[in-house]
């Protein structure tokens, strides 16, 4: 009885309430949710196993499973964030409750065909999570946002027929609501494209970006034991991926007052979904040449996932003067549809090198009181390829592009996990963890002064105890991840630097998990 | 924000609440069991057939357990050489091209045979593929194929799965995951991973770089390709569009410069320019163009600097510009310009259906 109202304790909280690099980066950079367990050893679950995480990072450890598991998780998401942006700083909060993992183990502890045990699981966890608001403002006089709309025209030698319908998610609705306008030559051609924009005077600009969504993986995992002395692995992995950005940019004039500049405001708003799910496979192998000794080896392929991405916009800009308060949108020019786009996504390869030493009594080496463990990861960050599913020229041009800035833009890394266990009797547990993820980027964020602005990172400490009977168990962690990152709003050509606004975000989760053994 | 304050205590106090009944159970449990040492399988848990085995050591010896092994031995022989006539029995086409069973079941190779969750091939009819999906053509003969024969992967050991034993990580049983895409050699013939569980039906479907018709990953993805377009051959389209790249891409692969901090130590409207840093000075000040000069109008009194891009001049015009309706300064020539650009902005398709021209402006 208690079990089950634990268990539903559990369910209850867990749900009570332009394509670019970076839509690469954001399923291949981040510190992936675990079990609570593996969460509160900060990931170093390589060359562990016994946990249902293994199925997502070494599946070897699946092999020492000799008893059934059915695991549910939960957690608590808090997440807050400052920006600096050009000497101003805005902060946000977001925070969300939902289910962690949910999946069962099923083990054959009896020898089989020269496999001492095996094990098979269907797991769900959520591994990233998508929720979160940027936001940031502050006086610019600089450049303008509405510059990535003349450049897309001027890259294009786009004539005006092209400008007024043939880039309706951004440069059209420039166009049409004459933030952007046409350069007459001497005998009246488009000789380029201009901004309404007062730059020099300087312009308020803000940014505000709520993204929602989760990276989730349904693994389907096979464990084996070879005479307790060497473990096998594999596991499908099938991705599912949910993406939803509403972002909403602006600039106004740094003087309201000011009605002779041609220029009060620009408002633009974008939203974007990305849906799109796949399959993948992970491979390991964990060997034990000493009850005290682990050494591990994980390899996770590409995942290969099939997106369809949804896309719509709307400008509304008042220039004054020049042509008064001009509203324009993407469904208008669309007959109410937003734009589509279908892409096959191939996610990096992973590796990862794990060991573990385990310490006992001197008087029982047999039964261990704890473990260290630490895994390291490499990642090719720059391997994210994209495929275009249309099959015509402009389509393949386009991603052969986007593939070859991911090279240019993204480099491998390595990330390093270590976590311990401490056995405080023979039921509780104590554990501690961190990890550390480097940089992605190929090049440093540097100023025109070679200063660095802000060097990207994300640093895991955590900790959790768990309970744990013949019968079930019960783990809850807690961790805090420093995040430092650069967002780009928008970025120019060679000759002009992108502003930049430096990111700093904390991330505390909560984790708590409920399992039973049979 | 006080609200989103509020919410989050809100959820800081689910969790505490969480925390503090999960504790209250399990401590109550605690104490019923306070004596009871709990086994790990994460440490280590000794096996079933261990631990029966511990139980009866002393009635066991030596010979006995050799025996043992050996009859498990010969049953797993038995074993393999009945599910190979069977396949034989059940269609004998396709497989008397193994006569030679004795040389595939070589020892060197036995222990992968039948080891994994063998049958799930069967997902791989009709599974998903994520190139060929909503497609016609080939899709519809080998995408399904290819999709989820990868369950027949179940079958798959890491090391001896192989019943070619060509590659002793992605042969044979994988091969039935393999031929919806991961080895680029033997993902095809991974239909002999049969062996293994049936699982390499899914080696139609199997995916080689070096056929662009299939899938290649070093180029986008072409319909009609195939074989005949060996290799790596793309389809003769005319182009729509002479520059579809986004503008945002090239800078992310050209412009390693950031900056976070204005550059002008002056906001007043005009007569402002790039003070504070000499640098900035000479190697952007050609950027920002005048685009309106004092004049008489009265409309445009002020004197303010608009971002502008030219077709000649690399984009930037040395020389001051008016807008648009003043054509007298501007001695630029205009170069022809493409009205049927853009078209897949972002990789959209950005061409709207319901075309029509920008309505005049509606300013003073």
């Amino acid at each position: 009885m208690k079990k089950i109202i634990i268990g539903i304790l559990v369910f209850v909280s867990a749900n009570l309430q332009a394509q670019s690099p970076e839509d690469g980066l954001r399923l291949s950079w981040f510190a992936p949710f675990g079990t609570p367990r593996s969460n509160a050893l900060g990931g170093a679950m390589g060359s562990l196993g016994g946990d249902m995480s293994a199925a997502h990072i070494n599946p070897a450890g699946l092999g020492f499973y000799k008893s059934g598991e059915l695991l549910i998780t939960s957690k608590y998401l808090n997440t807050e964030s400052d920006y600096n942006y050009i000497g101003t700083n805005s902060s946000t909060s977001k925070s969300l409750t939902n289910l962690g993992n949910l999946g069962i183990v099923i083990a054959d502890g009896k020898k089989n065909r020269g496999y001492s045990s095996t094990a098979f699981s269907i797991s769900f966890t959520q591994i990233a999570n998508f929720n979160s608001r940027q936001r940031f403002k502050g006086v610019n006089n600089f450049s303008s946002y509405s510059e990535k709309f003349l450049e897309e025209l001027y890259y294009d030698n786009a004539g005006m027929g092209a400008a007024e319908n043939n880039y309706i998610f951004g440069s059209s609705l420039a166009f049409r609501t004459f933030l952007i306008d046409t350069i007459a030559d001497k005998n009246g051609n488009v000789a380029g494209y201009q901004s309404l924009v007062p730059i020099s005077s300087g312009v308020n600009q803000t940014f505000d970006s709520y993204t929602s969504g989760s990276s989730n993986e349904l693994a389907f995992g096979w464990g084996g034991n070879v005479q307790d002395k060497l473990y096998l692995g594999a596991s499908i992995v099938m991705p599912f991926v949910n993406f939803n950005r509403s972002l909403y940019v602006s600039e106004s004039d740094l003087d309201p007052t000011n009605t002779t500049n041609e220029f009060s405001y620009f408002e633009f708003n974008e939203n974007f979904s990305s849906k799109g799910w796949g399959i993948g496979a992970k491979f390991g192998i964990i060997y034990k040449p000493e009850s005290f000794l682990r050494v591990g080896f994980a390899l996770h392929t590409p995942q290969l996932i099939g997106f369809r991405d949804r896309l719509s916009a709307d400008m509304t800009t008042n220039t004054e003067s020049y042509a008064g308060k001009v509203s324009a949108s993407s469904d208008e020019l669309n007959n109410g549809n937003a734009g589509l786009r279908e892409y096959t996504l191939m996610t990096p390869t992973k590796a990862t090198f794990s060991g573990s030493y385990f310490f006992a009594s001197p008087g029982k080496p047999t039964q261990p009181l704890g473990f260290i463990s630490a895994d390291i990861e490499w990642v090719n960050y720059a391997g994210t390829r994209f495929y275009a599913n249309d099959f015509d020229q402009e389509s393949a041009d386009y991603y052969d592009d986007l593939n070859n800035t991911m090279k240019a833009t993204y480099k491998n890394n390595l990330n390093i996990k270590i976590g311990s266990e401490i056995k405080l009797n023979s039921n509780w547990m104590a554990r501690a963890g961190t990890a550390y993820y480097g940089s992605p980027y190929k090049n440093e964020f540097l100023d025109e002064n070679d200063n660095v602005l802000v060097t990207p990172s994300r640093f895991i400490v955590s900790g959790g105890i768990g309970y744990r009977t013949n019968k079930y168990f019960v783990d809850f962690t807690i961790s805090s991840a420093t995040n430092r990152d650069a967002v780009v709003p928008y970025r120019l050509s060679p000759a002009k630097p992108s502003p930049i606004a430096q990111e700093k975000s904390r991330a505390v989760l909560f984790n708590i998990g409920y399992g039973i053994r049979f | 924000m006080k609200k989103q304050h509020n919410l989050s205590l809100i959820g800081f106090n689910a969790i505490g609440l969480l925390m503090a009944c999960s504790f209250f159970f399990t401590s109550c449990t605690s104490l019923q069991q306070t004596t009871t040492a709990a086994t790990d399988d994460l440490y280590f848990t000794p096996s079933k057939e261990a631990e029966t085995t511990t139980k009866t050591t002393a009635k066991n010896n030596s010979a006995e357990a050799s025996a043992s092994e050996e009859a498990e031995y010969q049953d797993y022989q038995n074993y393999q050489d009945d599910r190979y006539l069977r396949l034989k029995v059940a269609n004998r086409n396709r497989w008397s091209s193994i006569d030679d069973f004795g040389y595939w079941n070589n020892p060197s190779f036995r222990v992968g045979f039948g080891m994994g969750y063998g049958g799930f091939g069967g997902f791989g009819w009709g599974g998903w593929d994520p190139f060929w999906s909503n497609r016609i053509g080939w899709a519809g003969y080998y995408g399904g194929f290819g999709g989820f024969g990868g369950f027949g992967g179940f079958g798959y050991d890491p090391f001896w799965a192989g019943a070619f034993g060509y590659d002793p990580f992605w042969g044979g049983g994988f091969g039935g995951f393999g031929g919806f895409g991961y080895d680029p050699f033997w993902g095809g013939f991974g239909g002999f991973g049969g062996y293994g569980g049936f699982g390499g039906f899914g080696g139609w479907g199997g995916w080689n770089p070096y056929f662009a018709g299939y899938w290649n990953p070093y180029r986008p993805i072409y319909y009609g390709g195939g074989v005949g377009n060996f290799p790596m051959q793309r389809n003769n389209y005319t182009p729509r569009a002479l520059q579809t790249s986004a503008p945002a891409l090239a800078a992310y692969r050209t412009n390693r410069n950031y900056n976070n901090a204005n550059n002008f130590s002056n906001t007043t409207n005009g007569t402002t320019r790039y003070t504070g840093n000499p640098t900035l000075n000479s190697g952007f000040g050609n950027l920002l163009r005048r685009v309106t000069t004092n004049n008489t109008n009265p409309n445009q009194a002020n004197s303010f600097d608009r971002p502008a891009r030219y077709f000649n001049n690399g984009g930037f015009s040395n020389s001051n510009q008016n807008k648009s309706s003043n054509s007298n300064s501007n001695t630029n020539t205009a170069p022809s310009v493409n009205n049927n650009a853009g078209g897949r902005s972002g990789g959209f398709n950005s061409s709207g259906s319901a075309p029509s021209s920008r309505p005049p402006r509606g300013g003073n």
